[in-house]
């Protein structure tokens, strides 16, 4: 099982439509797939049409009274299921510490899953904290996408030291240009030069498109109502990015 | 991903079942249906079910809109789907591409290929019912089959559970239920059509054989050979299509064990038929040999190729090529020969056996239980005869004579099992299989070891083996002497728990109830 995670300290930099996208993708390949809408905004639920409520709240799956697996919902899509978000996640900061080793906690949540999914993907919710080091320890790769800005970059640095200073099996990076905007210099400047520059970063960038603002008015992914878009595409070449 | 899941048929006589059941549906429920397409449905499984077993139903789904695609379900409800090209069935597991469906089988299915089942030609219209989110939350299938197609099944309809919404699917089929028209049933499309293509699972078994302890020895005996002929019968259309080495295997299994009951008990049928149908058994033992001794091989080249410790796996290519050839020959040879004439007249002489006119030697054991505890009692008696007279400084041929009385006491503890107390039965049989696993290793390592060499003398002489295919080979023979040496000081422990007084005590409370 790979687990994945879109993980940015900022909030509305794509993350969600990120994960949403990929889920599509990987399942549309034939990879059994899980969602994980940690965000307790739920904006990765309710694209996919399911109510953000999780029996027992987070308090239940973290303390495992009650079960992850009744919790998972079938999405539209073959092979895709979600497991929803809950309003009680705003405090799974507080729920995770309470435990013992609190940052595992989520991989040993993820652990029975193994059997049923080959790719899972954790939308986590902006901020640095309890729940999104938690999301570094149970993830391989984090998906990190960066606003085509210099200060973006110098996060995403500070991100990998992070990263690299975990006392355990540390996540590989995937950071790409997300929101990138052609009519703006900046943009293409900022995209073009760092590009060339780095070679920590992947070579797909995710456009402020309006196929994936009309996600939230579709309620699906992109590739579902709008397969031909440059969106479309670029998802499409940033998931075949990932799997090289 | 679906959960739960109901079935419904329409009633024959009535011509808008389904139509009305999702009028009903639509008076409650949010449903929206496809255009009807048309499919062709194929279920697969091995010849021995082991998908069935393994809780899995596999499907080759042909639809004008999706094209091809292998669908797998399994036991708890979840589906896997590949695309695929055509397939040619049977096909082996080699045969599907990577996927992940292939995935999920080839651990299950392993050397046996994949037959279809059973097969059904379909016009099909999917159903969604959607909560007021309009989310997908029971997935519905309705099939009707064209009235000219091979396979003829009511019109069915099929009730899906999407993952966490099995409280709306069992209203939506709470609701047809009371649809006037369909009626609910137990059995799933392809268990309706497996039967009306005259299938079932688990086909691939003979029906036990019906035996009492007062039944006619003879009678006991006649129907113990005729259930290995329908075995034969069975496989003999695999072997020949080769479809996998299974077939061969389970073909040659029915022939040794017929021939050891024919050895161990056919005195108590008309000794001509007897004879001549030992003779035949012979024959098709000797005819099969080369074929399946080939495909062990073949089959255990992957495993030893592995354990090489200096030489790359690789390095033994031309040895596997050399052992293919071999292969296609000797099964060229095996299918003139069970194409001919004398393997007709061998298998007339097997259907005719215990029919004759010709009366039987009856002797003193007139039924079957008498005469299993007689059999039973002396076979046991000649392994622990000649086991206990095994020593470290015993020759090879020792060992080799002992497993073959091995055998024969493991048959007649078969063929007269419908007699044992099954509990003890089972003991018994551990204690002797334990003891059986250990000699057939050595047996084994040692034919295989002396094969080794030899085909290496035959590649080079043919020049058809390059220098580091040979040293890989020794490899192989070493790895081989050292399974063998290993079995050799294993014999003894095992021979100790099958010599005990526990196992001793067992058996002849195996044999106490044989008599009845």
């Amino acid at each position: 099982m790979r687990v994945l995670a879109t993980y940015n300290i900022k909030g509305g930099v794509g993350k969600t439509s990120t994960a949403v996208n990929l889920a599509y993708l990987s399942a549309r390949d034939g990879s059994r797939t899980l969602l994980w809408d940690l965000d307790p905004q739920g904006a990765a639920s309710f694209i996919f049409r399911i109510k953000p409520r999780v029996k027992g709240g987070g308090k239940g799956l973290v303390r495992r009274t009650s079960s992850l697996e009744d919790a998972i919902k079938g999405t539209d899509f073959d092979d895709l299921d979600l497991l929803p978000a809950d309003f009680s996640y705003r405090n799974l900061d507080l729920l995770l510490d309470a435990q013992r080793k609190p940052v595992r906690r989520l991989r040993q949540l993820l652990r029975p899953l193994a059997e049923d999914y080959d790719t899972v993907i954790l939308d986590c919710p902006p901020g640095i904290s309890l729940v999104s080091e938690s999301v570094m320890y149970a993830a391989d790769t984090l998906l990190i996408p960066l606003i085509p800005a210099r200060l973006s970059l110098r996060t995403f640095d500070q991100l990998t030291d992070f990263v690299k200073a975990l006392d355990d099996r540390p996540p590989s990076l995937a950071a790409f240009f997300s929101m990138v905007d052609r009519r703006k210099r900046l943009h293409r400047d900022v995209v073009t030069a760092l590009t060339a520059e780095r070679d920590d970063l992947l070579r797909t960038a995710i456009p402020n498109a309006t196929a994936i603002e009309q996600m939230a008015e579709q309620r699906a992914p992109v590739g579902v109502f709008a397969p031909r878009s440059v969106a479309a595409a670029c998802y499409e070449a940033l998931w075949a990015e990932l799997q090289t | 991903m679906p959960d739960a899941t109901a079935y419904f048929v329409a009633d024959d006589a009535d011509t808008v079942g389904l139509a009305s059941a999702l009028d009903a549906l639509a008076q409650r429920f949010s449903v929206e249906q496809s255009v009807a397409r048309s499919l062709l449905r194929t279920w697969l499984d091995t010849d021995d079910w082991l998908l069935h077993k393994a809780g899995m139903v596999l499907e080759q789904r042909e639809s004008t809109t999706d094209g091809l695609r292998l669908i797998l379900r399994r036991a708890e409800g979840r589906e896997h789907t590949q695309p695929v090209e055509v397939i040619t069935w049977p096909a082996r597991i080699d045969a599907l591409p990577p996927g992940p469906v292939r995935a999920q089988i080839e651990g299950v299915v392993g050397i046996r290929a994949l037959l279809p089942v059973a097969s059904l030609r379909a016009l099909r219209r999917d159903v969604r019912v959607m909560n007021e989110d309009r989310k997908t939350v029971v997935r519905m299938a309705i099939e009707s089959s064209p009235k000219s197609g091979a396979t003829q099944l009511p019109d069915h309809l099929t009730v899906s559970a999407v993952r966490g919404y099995q409280a709306q699917a069992d209203r939506v089929t709470a609701r047809l239920a009371t649809v006037t028209g369909i009626f609910a049933v137990a059995t799933s499309p392809y268990e309706q059509a497996l039967q009306a293509n005259g299938r079932v699972f688990g086909d691939d078994v003979p029906t036990p054989v019906e035996m009492s302890a007062s039944m006619p020895a003879r009678n006991a005996v006649t129907a113990v050979i005729h259930s290995f002929l329908s075995t034969v019968e069975r496989t003999l259309g695999g072997v020949i299509s080769d479809i996998d080495t299974e077939f061969l295997h389970d073909f040659r299994v029915a022939i040794r064990r017929s021939r050891s009951t024919l050895k161990l008990s056919g005195d108590v049928l008309a000794s001509g038929p007897a004879e001549q149908l030992s003779l035949d058994l012979k024959w098709l033992g000797d005819l099969t040999s080369p074929t399946r001794d080939l495909d062990v091989y073949i089959l255990g080249l992957p495993d030893m190729a592995d354990g090489l410790q200096s030489a790359a796996p690789a390095d033994l290519d031309p040895f596997r090529d050399y052992l293919l050839s071999r292969r296609r020959t000797e099964f060229r040879l095996l299918v003139r020969a069970l194409r001919s004439a004398r393997f007709r007249r061998a298998l007339d002489h097997w259907r005719a056996l215990g029919l004759e006119t010709e009366p039987s030697n009856p002797g003193k054991l007139t039924s079957a239980g008498e005469l299993a505890a007689d059999r039973l009692s002396r076979a046991h008696r000649r392994v622990t005869k000649r086991g206990s007279a095994i020593g470290a400084d015993s020759a090879p041929e020792e060992l080799h004579d002992l497993r073959k009385r091995c055998k024969e006491l493991r048959y007649l503890l078969e063929i007269f099992r419908p007699l044992h107390d099954p509990a003890t039965h089972r003991a018994v049989l551990r204690d002797l299989k334990a003891l059986q696993e250990v000699l057939g290793e050595f047996q084994d390592s040692e034919v295989q070891g002396l094969a080794v060499r030899e085909f290496a003398l035959t590649m080079l002489s043919t020049g058809s083996a390059p220098a580091r295919t040979v040293l890989a080979m020794g490899e192989l023979a070493a790895q081989l002497s050292a399974h063998q040496r290993h079995a050799r000081t294993a014999f003894a422990g095992s021979f100790a728990v099958f010599n005990s007084a526990d196992s001793k005590r067992r058996f002849r409370e195996v044999t106490r109830g044989s008599s009845g």
